[in-house]
């Protein structure tokens, strides 16, 4: 089970390289506010691949 | 053991003048003496080269002088030279191959200025050496360490991809800006899952480590929905 979060981990961080691809590609057919919608997409999914890394401390 | 000759004293040197003289005569050379440019830049554009020469020199007896002279100097009085000519910098003058020559050249520079071991040199030969057998690392990668990284670094180039897709003067600059950041937090993380999956972490139950993730996935899954309806309302 612990190696299925690896892969969760690695697909949302993929993810995260295709949304923000789809960002920028965005910016390139003048869709800005799509583009601005792909890059957070792409910043939350960056932030949950790690996340589910990352010790969960006192402080957190 | 004969004593090194003169030209091989030098090496050092040469490692930093050569590529930033390239530098200089490809990005600041030519913008300095094009017709409209004023006096000032060609004065700050001599000074930067004089910086550039001098700077690696300085630096054998005083490297801290030396660095803030051929790295500092160098680098302002380009900065300079740029300011004061800006009509010879506009887009539609500037010929991109020579540009990026220009960008290798101050690469290449860059590097020059670091220092690297002197070839013949035995690390183990320094009187300050620890004896005893060498020191084992106290970690391993996991497995499938490198995969990931490979992965990490064909999802940070998917953004680099896309911006050569920009073609609006502004926008295309924001989008190589943009796709740079990207590219760069991905391998951030992507190095972290390749290396962060190590025993010790793998301790804690996938219930945790997803819980670890509510929140962002939380917030995705909210940004996703709203993506989907906005579509729906178009």
């Amino acid at each position: 089970m612990g190696r299925a979060v690896d892969i969760v981990s690695i697909l949302l961080l993929v993810g995260a390289g295709v949304a923000f691809a789809f960002g920028v590609f965005a910016l390139g057919v003048e869709r800005d506010a799509q583009a601005l919608y792909w890059l957070l997409v792409g910043a939350l999914l960056l932030r949950s691949s790690v996340d589910a890394l990352r010790p969960r401390t006192g402080s957190r | 053991m004969t004593a090194p000759s003169s030209a091989w004293r030098v090496t050092p040197q040469a490692n930093i003048v050569l590529p930033g003289l390239y530098a200089w005569v490809a990005t600041v050379l030519f913008p300095a003496f094009s017709p409209e440019s004023p006096r000032v830049a060609r004065l700050a554009s001599v000074l930067a080269l004089a910086a550039l020469v001098a700077g690696p020199f300085l630096a054998t007896k005083r490297p801290r002088l030396g660095r803030g002279v051929g790295v500092v100097g160098f680098a302002v009085l380009a900065l300079a030279t740029w300011a004061f000519c800006p009509a010879a910098l506009s887009i539609d003058r500037i010929d991109p191959v020579q540009a990026c020559l220009g960008a290798v050249g101050w690469t290449f520079f860059a590097f020059g200025w670091g220092a690297v071991r002197d070839v013949g040199l035995v690390p183990e030969d320094d009187p300050r050496a620890l004896g005893g057998a060498p020191l084992r690392a106290r970690g391993a990668l996991p497995v499938g360490a490198v995969l990931v990284f490979v992965v990490a670094v064909l999802a940070a180039v998917a953004p680099l991809v896309a911006a050569w897709r920009v073609v609006r003067p502004p926008h295309a600059i924001l989008g190589h800006a943009v796709a740079t950041l990207c590219a760069i937090a991905t391998i951030t993380v992507g190095v972290e899952v390749a290396v962060a999956r190590t025993e010790k972490r793998a301790e804690r139950s996938p219930g945790q480590r997803m819980r670890s993730a509510a929140r962002p996935l939380a917030a995705l899954l909210v940004v996703l929905a709203a993506g989907v309806i906005w579509s729906l309302l178009q």
